[in-house]
């Protein structure tokens, strides 16, 4: 069984009949002595979607799922499209779909693809990823001790907040969990 | 049809002092006979903490069945709607009745859409109250749905709990000994455990040099012990303020019944409450006064007091530059009452040093009633949870 306090994005569960997928996580609110979640959860099989609150404690049956391994091709529009290298199968996914992980993803990177009953969906990302700085301000040389930040724009086009030390170009390893920069990466072509 | 509240007693009676409030506050809705025909019934896990609110026994038109003796719950039928109240849950074999009855149809019949199934969270002024109200919740039961409904001070949540009758502010029925005598200044005090030094010294020194007198009610409860320690204590080695304590009468008042709580309340012309249910009533008592907020882990409770201070403010500042001013005042002593010193054990302390200050509250008494009681009266007007629960059902019947 899984509670509610263990749902993430791309969580798939069954409540009754009815097979629902995690969208997007709203939020996590505490009361005196219980905590509630609120989320937006589709319906695998009406593909209707819709926000749902629930006790943490409320506890749910986890679907069996498969996972394959894929590769991130394109985007059209705002429908993902990935290809498993051995079979050259494709599958696609929508943006609303796949939370946040449309931060972390370029094109040409390995992810795995949860599929229920056949149907892609979801994806399941590392806990790290190394992505490229697109852009940001000029680094400023000697402070190399990480505790000023400054904005900036990573390849996939998402806004992170980095040291002050790194410069636009460089590689950062990235939590995909909560979009924190964890340290700076060489990356070798 | 039936509306079932099921309470487990958790600490200070303040869930079943809520609950009974609730059900009493339903049965005045539905006598007006605007809101269709239910039965409403309690089902507690403790007879005799509810006996301690309503002593005299007589529920009227509320059953109330204890939760815990099996045979008892076999012999009453199941109802159209169970408020888990607080997160208590609803005894096992009745909840799989209740799912079977909502399988098989039986709201249908009833003229339901559904059966129903409330989850009824605590009072919150934070904003999230707002976006989970009336939230669906779920559950895969056919015939059944779930629903999160979260009271509030915030216009789209569920509202308060209260009766019409508590706003009454005639105290019959109050014994000459607890009733307002000839003191200019009448005091509530329940909190959790604390030290009121600063209540003592402040409003000494606001009687100090008047022939002004002050009444303190100090209830029965976790605050009664730090009330006296600091009484005495301050008495014992402040000469100083003797010129102003000597106006201070205390006068301990023995656990009493929620109906002689509020009339207490209603009369007294400030009030230090806690938790949830004495928190509400001095509120819609329209008098000033100083809020606990229930301890929670790594201070949180100062998010609800400021997320209740951020509803409270519109009320001052609508008055202009000095209700501003008097509202910063107000605002700085609420977080000083509520904050607890870091690395401290999860508790409540009678023995700390205080950090609040009540001038403000003497100071500004004229202002304050005014602007609360203005707002007590709109609460009561538009604020009945009762009655936006019963509407609610209204909508779900087909």
């Amino acid at each position: 069984m899984l509670t509610a306090s263990e749902l993430k994005v791309g969580t798939v569960f069954k409540v009754g009949t009815e097979v629902l997928v995690v969208q997007k996580l709203e939020g996590t609110k505490t009361g005196r002595n219980m905590s509630v979640t609120q989320l937006r959860v589709k319906n695998l099989l009406t593909g209707v979607t819709a926000a749902a609150a629930y006790r943490l404690s409320d506890n749910f049956e986890e679907i069996l799922l498969d996972i394959k391994k894929m590769n991130f091709q394109y985007l059209t529009g705002d429908t993902f499209n990935f290809m498993d290298n051995e079979s050259f199968e494709q599958s696609e996914i929508d943006r609303e779909d796949l939370g946040d992980a449309p931060h972390y993803m370029a094109e040409g990177m390995d992810v795995e693809i949860v599929f229920y009953e056949g149907k892609p969906v979801s994806v399941k990302l590392p806990i790290l990823v190394d992505r490229q700085v697109v852009y940001c301000e000029p680094g400023i040389k000697g402070d190399t001790s990480g505790r000023a930040m400054k904005p900036a724009k990573l390849d996939t086009g998402f806004d992170i907040m980095i040291p002050i030390f790194v410069d636009q170009g460089e590689w950062v390893r990235v939590d995909t969990r909560d979009g924190s920069y964890k340290e700076r990466v060489k990356v070798t072509k | 049809m039936t509306l079932e509240i099921v309470c487990q007693v958790v600490d200070n009676y303040g869930d079943i002092a809520v609950v009974w409030r609730l059900a009493q506050a339903l049965v005045e809705d539905l006598s007006t006979g605007h809101h269709g025909d239910w039965q409403v019934r309690i089902l507690v896990d403790d007879l005799t903490a509810f006996r301690a609110l309503n002593p005299s026994g007589n529920t009227g038109a509320v059953q109330v069945v204890p939760s815990l003796d099996a045979a008892a719950l076999r012999s009453v039928p199941l109802p159209e709607v169970i408020i888990e109240a607080f997160g208590a849950p609803t005894p096992v074999e009745r909840l799989e009745a209740f799912f079977i009855s909502g399988a098989a149809g039986s709201a249908q019949a009833k003229g339901l859409r559904a059966l129903l199934l409330v989850h009824l969270e605590y009072l919150t002024a934070e904003a999230w109250s707002e976006s989970y109200h009336l939230l669906p919740s779920p559950l895969g039961k056919p015939g059944v749905e779930r629903v999160f409904f979260v009271p509030g001070f915030r216009e789209r949540t569920g509202g308060l709990v209260f009766t019409d009758a508590s706003g009454v502010t005639n105290p019959q029925g109050l014994s000459p000994d607890l009733s307002r005598g000839d003191e200019d200044l009448l005091i509530t005090l329940f909190s959790y455990e604390h030290d009121f030094e600063n209540l003592w010294t402040d409003l000494g020194n606001h009687l100090r040099g008047t022939d002004l007198k002050a009444r303190v009610q100090v209830f029965e409860g976790r605050q009664r012990e730090g009330a006296l320690a600091s009484w005495e204590r301050v008495n014992a080695s402040r000469p100083d303020l003797a010129p102003g304590l000597k106006h201070i009468t205390l006068q301990l008042v023995p656990f009493v019944d929620q109906d002689t709580y509020t009339a207490l309340v209603n009369q007294a012309d400030f009030n230090v409450v806690r938790g949830e249910e004495s928190w509400v009533t001095a509120v819609l008592s329209g008098k000033p006064f100083l809020w606990h907020a229930y301890l929670q882990e790594e201070n949180h409770q100062l998010v609800k007091v400021n997320a209740f201070l951020e509803v409270f403010e519109p009320r001052f500042t609508a008055e202009g530059s000095w209700g501003a001013e008097v509202f910063a005042r107000l605002a700085q002593e609420f977080r000083a009452f509520n904050k607890r010193p870091e690395a401290t054990p999860l508790r409540n302390s009678a023995t700390d040093p205080p950090a609040e200050h009540y001038a403000a509250f003497f100071e500004h008494h004229a202002v304050l009633s005014g602007v609360l009681g203005n707002w007590a009266h709109e609460l009561r007007k538009s604020h009945k949870l009762s009655r936006r629960l019963l509407d609610f059902l209204n909508g779900f019947q087909v």
